[in-house]
This record gives C-alpha cells, structure tokens and sequence, in this order.
C-alpha cells in the first residue's frame, strides 16, 4: 500500500479523468434559496421561496444521484448553492456522500454554522468548508449582503469552525463596495490560520433576472489588475501560469476550451447537469434523460462542439492572462459569437502592467 | 505458517474503497483518519486482498485465494499479504481479530 501526498494523488487522477472522461470533480447545488441578499449573486432567490424550493431535487433523489456518481468514479463533490445549509435533509445529504466516499468540500455563506453542524463536522470531516466573506466590517460586509445581523453570524460560523478544528478557508469576491478591505479580510484570515483567496470576474446573472445586475458592481479592469499587485503571491501565480501557458494563440477550432465536461460537472439543484455552472441554464434534466446519458452523450454533445464563427479572441496571445470562455460569452450577452469585453480589457492591462506576453493586437 | 494466518482481519466501519480514475484508494471517513493529506493508494492485488477482507476469511484463507487467482507459488506471497494486512491494520483500516 502506498501512502500518497494528497497532492500527488490529486494531480494524477484529474490527469487521467480528463483523457479518460471521468467526472472526478462534481459541483452539486442543493438550492438557490439564500438567506443572505448578496449584490453580486449570480443565482441567490429568496430563502422562502416555496415553489423554487418544491422544484428541487428531494432527498431520495440526491442519495441517488450521489450513488450514480459514486459509481461513475466520481471523487470530488463540491456542496454550494445558494446557502446549502437551508436545505433541511442537509445532514442527511452530506452523511450519504460520506458514506459513499466523496472528498467533499462545502461552500457556505457561515451565517448557518452552529454547534450541532461543527460537532457532524468534527465527526465526518469535510475536506474544506470555505466561506465568502463580504467585508473586514460589518457595515461593508451588510452593504454586500444587504441582510442585518449576517456579519455577527458569519463571524460567530467562522470562530465555531476554527474552535472544532476543521479545515477551513476564506474568500470573497471583490466589489465595487467591498474592494478597500480586501487587504483587511487577507489579514483577518490569516491571523485566523485561514487560506484567502478573492476573485474579481463578477458574472452576470445565470437566469437573466432582470431586477438583478450583479455586473453594476464589478471593480474597473485597472482596478481588477491593482488589486494583483497588492498580493504577491497572487502575482506570483500569474508569473508561473503565464510561464507554463502565456504567449500562445487559441490556436484551435474547439468551442469550449476550458476541459468543463472533461473530468468535471456541475448539477443545479432542479436535477439539471452540465459541465459547468454557467452552461447549466441549458443543462440536461436527469429525470428525464439519466446521469449516464448526459455524461456519455449530452455534454460532450455540447463541450465537443467545433467553433464554425471567427473571433478577434482567435488571435490573441493572452489567452492564460483572460477568463473568457464561449459560457462567459452566453451568460454576458446571451451570444456566443460576441466577445466579453470586460474580460478581455483586464487581460490586456495585466500583459501590459506585468510584462508578462508579447503582442496584443 | 503461524498463528497470525489464523487471524481476521475486519474492515473497519469508517472506510470507504473507492475505484477513481484507475485507482484504488482508502478513504477513512471518520475522526482523525479523515485528514486527506494523504491518501491510502493500493495496487490491483492489494484491491483484491481488500475485496477478500471480510471479516470472516482468515489471513490463510486469504492467501489460499490469492495464491489460486494469482497462481503464485513460494512463501513471498504470504509475507506480501501479512505485510500489506499489518501495515492497514496499522492505518486503522482493518482490525486484526
């Protein structure tokens, strides 16, 4: 018997699943519903809804879908949402993927951790819990949320995390109204013994809500590569992606170039899968068609698609600098043809501030 | 062989075994065994001893099989499985009864 690092093992099995169309990794949303009201959210609906909540998956049905991805090799299983601790077969839920073996990782906005959660934690660990933390102050961080109280109980769900000992990480996405303490929650985080990490790229709304813009709150693209520089280790991960990726064209017809739907999906918590969560508006309904089918037929039927359309992307050399991809594209303008401009202008801000590639044009 | 090949070995209650991708790993579930920094990885023999761990075969019983499957001959392959029985005995995977 060998003892691996975790490391290793990680590394060698999403190599293989990729060339071997496994989905080791699975995103599993158990619900939308959240009882925060975050600004950004590209999916949140209110905690009470009743019909969202009656169109979700049930109990039985998650157990099994979770034994037919089990049975897939799937390894990796994300838990998020919405707030997935509204759901209240979450323990249910979460014991049955432990019992089949799952690496789980559950995102959570912590306001719902109390005690009878850490000490299931404590007993049947969770690989990670990772919570989003909207602001190093409570008038920030409910600006965000726009709930009152949620700072106290986030921060009350962190300590309660910490105390039970469980591997636990932070992060936020950087807003417009939250950007200036960025540097503040890295503190708090670490002073916590907490990995933190932030992302910039707010996407628009995944159901195309009208009475939502999360996009009226994303920082400038100047303001997006600023805030690279203030963390070296987040410069330092450009350097070595850049080294490995920069400096070369697409290069190739592929529709989707990303690998989502490779070794990876995504399922929202109608029973819809796909191979990534902004693709899942299209997804395919389980009951309807099967877990097998939709791996073995449906979303490659999709992620396999040859591109038959030009775009000045095709061209560009900052392809490891941007985040656009064809989903991007679908869930900014609901065009796959027509490029995300806001993307594209923080990749070519960070090539020029960093140094890192050649041409632009 | 000795006493020991009159043992059986038990799978411990907290274990899952898992096929990912080509590999066959141990995934403990629960307390501190849960910690994935590291990850119990077997070859496909060890798969196969695990498969016969079941809490009534004894170790020579075990090895009876394997010998058959694997038409091994000499006294190596007992050493390898009491070796393999002890060392996930040691990892709290199996109990030795």
């Amino acid at each position: 018997m060998k003892v691996l690092s975790y490391a290793d093992f990680s590394a060698k099995v999403h190599a293989a699943s990729s060339k071997r169309r496994i989905p080791v990794s699975v995103g599993l949303d158990l619900t939308y519903r959240c009882n925060n009201r975050c600004v950004h959210c590209y999916c949140s609906l209110p905690q009470n809804d009743k019909t969202a909540a009656d169109s979700e998956f049930s109990t039985v049905e998650a157990g099994n879908l979770l034994d037919e991805l089990a049975s897939m090799g799937s390894l990796w299983l994300l838990i998020t949402g919405g707030e997935p601790l509204l759901r209240e077969d979450f323990v249910e839920i979460y014991l049955h993927a432990k019992e089949k073996g799952f690496l789980i990782t559950l995102f959570t906005n912590g306001t719902l951790v109390d005690e009878k959660l850490t000490g299931l934690l404590s007993k049947y660990p969770p690989f990670a819990v990772e919570i989003s933390l909207y602001g190093a102050t409570k008038e920030t961080y409910e600006k965000v949320t726009r709930v009152r109280g949620s700072y106290e109980r986030c921060l009350a769900g962190i300590r309660r995390l910490r105390e039970s000992g469980i591997r636990l990480n932070l992060k936020t996405m950087a807003l417009t109204i939250n950007a200036h303490e960025i540097t503040d929650m890295d503190r708090m985080a670490r002073e916590w013994g907490c990995r933190f990490r932030f992302d910039a790229a707010i996407q628009r709304r995944i159901d195309q809500n009208m009475f939502s813009e999360p996009e009226r709150y994303r920082i400038s693209p100047a303001g997006v590569v600023k805030l690279d520089r203030m963390f070296p280790e987040r410069m330092e991960g450009w350097r070595e992606f850049c080294d490995r990726f920069g400096d070369r064209p697409r290069g190739d017809d592929d529709l989707y170039i990303c690998g989502a739907g490779q070794g990876s999906m995504h399922i929202n918590p109608y029973g819809r899968a796909m191979g990534c969560i902004m693709m899942i508006r299209d997804g395919f309904s389980i009951r309807e068609h099967g877990l097998s089918w939709i791996w073995e037929e449906g979303i490659p039927g999709v992620v396999l698609q040859k591109k038959n359309f030009h775009l000045a992307c095709d061209e560009c050399r900052l392809g490891s600098l941007c985040d656009e991809c064809a989903s991007w594209r679908i869930v900014e303008h609901g065009d796959i043809k027509k490029e995300v401009a806001y993307l594209c202008e923080i990749a070519k801000i960070r090539s020029r501030d960093f140094g890192f590639t050649g041409s632009v044009e | 062989m000795g006493a020991l090949s009159d043992t059986v070995p038990k799978r411990s209650d907290n274990v899952v075994f898992r096929k990912v991708a080509g590999e066959y790993i141990l995934v403990p579930l629960a307390g501190s065994i849960a910690d994935v920094e590291s990850i119990f990885n077997l070859n496909e023999t060890g798969a196969a001893i695990w498969d016969k761990v079941d809490g009534r075969k004894s170790i020579r019983d075990i090895v009876a099989e394997i010998r058959a499957e694997y038409e091994a001959e000499g006294d190596q392959l007992e050493r390898d499985v009491i070796s393999l029985l002890d060392e996930m005995a040691d990892a709290k995977l199996i109990l030795l009864q």
